[in-house]
């Protein structure tokens, strides 16, 4: 083992210079020891440059698009939900300022008792519908059983509508 | 390098689309460098898209004092580390067991002669299940080189390391492969 043999590792990690770099090459062809280490670091690098790479498929980047147009309107629906939100809110506190609390108090109980006042109608209608129903097929128990399912698909059509409007675009 | 930084820009002004021609150019070596980092082809390539994903929404905070491939393979090297970690994977399989139902990987053609083909592909079986068996921080320094052919410098700046502990780390891999596959390859 002579002193030059140190310089294997620095040889190795591409670390010396030109001058020593041709030192230790000149070297190789008289020692055994470090000419067989270098031929089997050479064969362990062949080998990892030729892993072979995998690739990827066709509509890698068009999915990788969507999924950033999914997020972008996503993004967009939040800020037409903030800004409706916050719209809503200014023009109320204006409209209290302006034409004070009682006024718009009065207001707001007769939009929402009109609300109450069609939802009550319909659910009049309804009713009246439905005992119609009830009173015209005589099924015996059997009328429950129609009341029962009618109104679970009134309720399903409903929870549909609200999921439409609702849609969370993930 | 220069148009690209054009065509950040493009992004950044509202041309989405643009942030395609991004994906494109380096779709290739961020998956192979996830799918060699965590050895299941379907999962490396929906974390890919997450990286991808990731670039997009950060690219404001891209600063061109280093290279665009540099910023997103540290995005892409951050992400795969979580997903080892939640996954608490010390070692991957490629091909692993316990997936057979997952998308196997597609390899290039590696235009190689039929004769050629078979002691080449025994000798690379050898070697991708070696590598699999690396500590992470050999792990990586040697796919980033090998196999999606990083120089050292890039390696560097991803790590945030100087360029002979890179170095250093390279040789030491190589040499705890060489040890792994004594009289094999
Ligand atoms: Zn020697």
């Amino acid at each position: 083992m002579k002193k030059i043999c140190g310089l294997l590792e620095d040889y190795l990690m591409e670390n010396l210079d030109e001058k020593n770099r041709k030192l230790f090459e000149s070297h190789l062809d008289e020692c055994e020891s470090c000419r067989k280490s270098v031929e089997a670091f050479s064969k362990i690098e062949q080998s990892l440059n030729s892993i072979p790479k995998v690739s990827v498929p066709e509509g890698f980047s068009a999915s990788v698009m969507e999924k950033i147009y999914e997020r972008k309107e996503k993004v967009l629906g939040w800020y037409v939900y903030g800004i409706v939100a916050f719209l809503s809110f200014a023009v109320s506190v204006v409209a209290v300022y302006l034409l004070g609390f009682d006024y718009v108090a009065a207001k707001v109980y007769s939009v929402a008792s009109t609300v109450y006042a069609f939802a009550s109608s319909f659910s009049v209608a309804l009713s009246t519908l439905s005992g119609s129903l009830y009173n015209s097929i005589d099924f015996g128990g059997l009328n429950g059983v129609v009341l029962t399912f009618v109104f679970v698909m009134i309720c399903f059509g409903f929870a549909k509508s609200v999921k439409i409007f609702t849609r969370e675009v993930k | 390098m220069c148009d690209e930084l054009k065509v950040i820009e493009r992004v950044l002004n509202g041309d989405t689309d643009a942030f395609g021609i991004l994906v494109k150019r380096y779709e290739k070596q961020i998956v192979n460098y996830v799918f060699r980092m965590i050895g299941n082809y379907q999962d490396a390539l929906e974390l890919s898209q997450e990286v991808f994903l990731k670039a997009y929404l950060a690219l404001k905070s891209y600063k061109s004092e280093y290279s665009f491939s540099t910023w997103l393979y540290k995005i892409a090297r951050n992400r795969t580390i979580d997903f080892i970690r939640k996954k608490k994977l010390n070692t991957v399989s490629i091909e692993g067991k316990g997936d057979e139902d997952g998308l196997k990987p597609q390899y290039e053609d590696s235009g190689l002669r039929p004769d050629e083909v078979y002691e080449k592909k025994r000798r690379a079986v050898l070697v991708e299940k070696a590598v699999a068996k690396l500590p992470e921080e050999y792990r990586e320094v040697i796919i980033m080189y090998h196999v999606d052919g990083l120089k050292y410098e890039e390696i560097s700046d991803i790590l945030g390391l100087p360029i002979g502990t890179v170095k250093n780390r390279i040789f030491r891999a190589r040499k705890m492969l060489k040890d792994m596959l004594e009289g094999e390859v």
